[in-house]
């Protein structure tokens, strides 16, 4: 059993590395009907439409934002968690404590 | 023509194009066919790359409505378009399973023990070994999934910078610099495996 310490990893990375560069030297020499085949296919498509497609440029914008809004519920989320759960609760308590004082409560102890 | 009167032309040709002459488009092919051809048969297989280059081509037609002429130019875009259309070969041979994974023989892990033992590079690559060599690559690359394939590819063998890459690919540059990462870790492991296995 053989291990593949770092200096042999990179041997074998750099040997890798030119066997893929040989390929630019393939030599592709495309048969004289490719380019018609090229051109027959996209005769069949045909015409395109200069006009921008708007649905699938709102598409495109919706997917790149979604992370953002993902990002803002999840904000909107912790900022709602760390609020006072009993805050209205709170508010009621001084609203009535004060019309008592200043209500009917006032007026019996006159 | 230098490359600036290339751009204005090939500006000209498009806006010709969407306007509905469609044969115009036979223009933009024989000027950068060899250029399609060229960044193609480095990531497809020999016997695909006519087909792959003929898609990208149709693609970067269809999606001719969509071009900016302003910043890169054609060439540029074309790139992204040709470099996307590999993606796809991949995608689909992995999906539809014709990605052969084969064993590799023993001439090929004699390739490897040659390699690893060398001091130095040269003589890796003679003539006869090259074939084993590119087997033992293809080899390795047929065990990685098509994005890391071809990212790795890009970043590693092609030396592009991670930018450059993610151009291409029309990621961020951030998600290629993390895959190039994992996907050489992964491609390393590989290589690990069979050598402490076999060799």
């Amino acid at each position: 059993m053989r291990h593949l310490d770092r200096k042999s990893s990179d041997r074998l990375r750099k040997a890798l590395q030119q066997t893929y560069c040989e390929r630019r030297h393939i030599e592709i020499e495309p048969s004289k009907f490719w380019m018609v085949g090229v051109m027959s296919q996209i005769r069949r498509i045909g015409h395109l439409s200069a006009e921008v497609d708007f649905w699938s440029l709102f598409e495109k914008m919706t997917w790149k934002f979604i992370p953002a809004a993902v990002a803002l519920l999840l904000l909107l989320g912790v900022a709602f968690t760390q609020i006072h759960p009993a805050g209205e609760n709170v508010i009621a308590d001084i609203y009535s404590e004060e019309n008592l004082d200043s209500g009917l409560y006032a007026y019996y102890n006159q | 023509m230098n490359n600036r009167d290339h751009r204005a032309n090939d500006e000209e040709i498009i806006q010709s194009v969407l306007k509905g002459n469609v044969d115009d488009f036979e223009g933009l092919v024989r000027r950068y066919q060899a250029h399609v051809l060229n960044m193609v048969k480095r990531h497809v297989p020999q016997r695909d790359v006519e087909e792959t280059a003929q898609e990208a081509f149709i693609r970067a037609y269809r999606s001719l409505p969509n071009y900016r002429g302003k910043g890169r130019g054609f060439k540029a875009w074309l790139s992204a378009v040709t470099i996307r259309t590999c993606y796809d070969y991949w995608r689909k041979s992995y999906r539809s399973k014709e990605v052969p994974v084969s064993t590799l023989t023993d001439d090929h892990k004699r390739w490897m023990e040659k390699v690893i033992a060398e001091e130095s590079a040269q003589g890796m690559l003679e003539k006869a070994a090259f074939d084993e060599a590119r087997m033992v690559l293809d080899w390795g690359l047929n065990h990685l999934s098509a994005e890391d394939r071809m990212v790795l590819e890009l970043v590693h063998f092609e030396e592009l910078s991670g930018r450059e890459a993610a151009n291409l690919l029309g990621w961020t540059t951030a998600n290629v610099k993390v895959r190039a990462f994992r996907a050489r870790r992964k491609l390393e492991k590989i290589f690990q495996e069979i050598i402490e296995e076999q060799l």
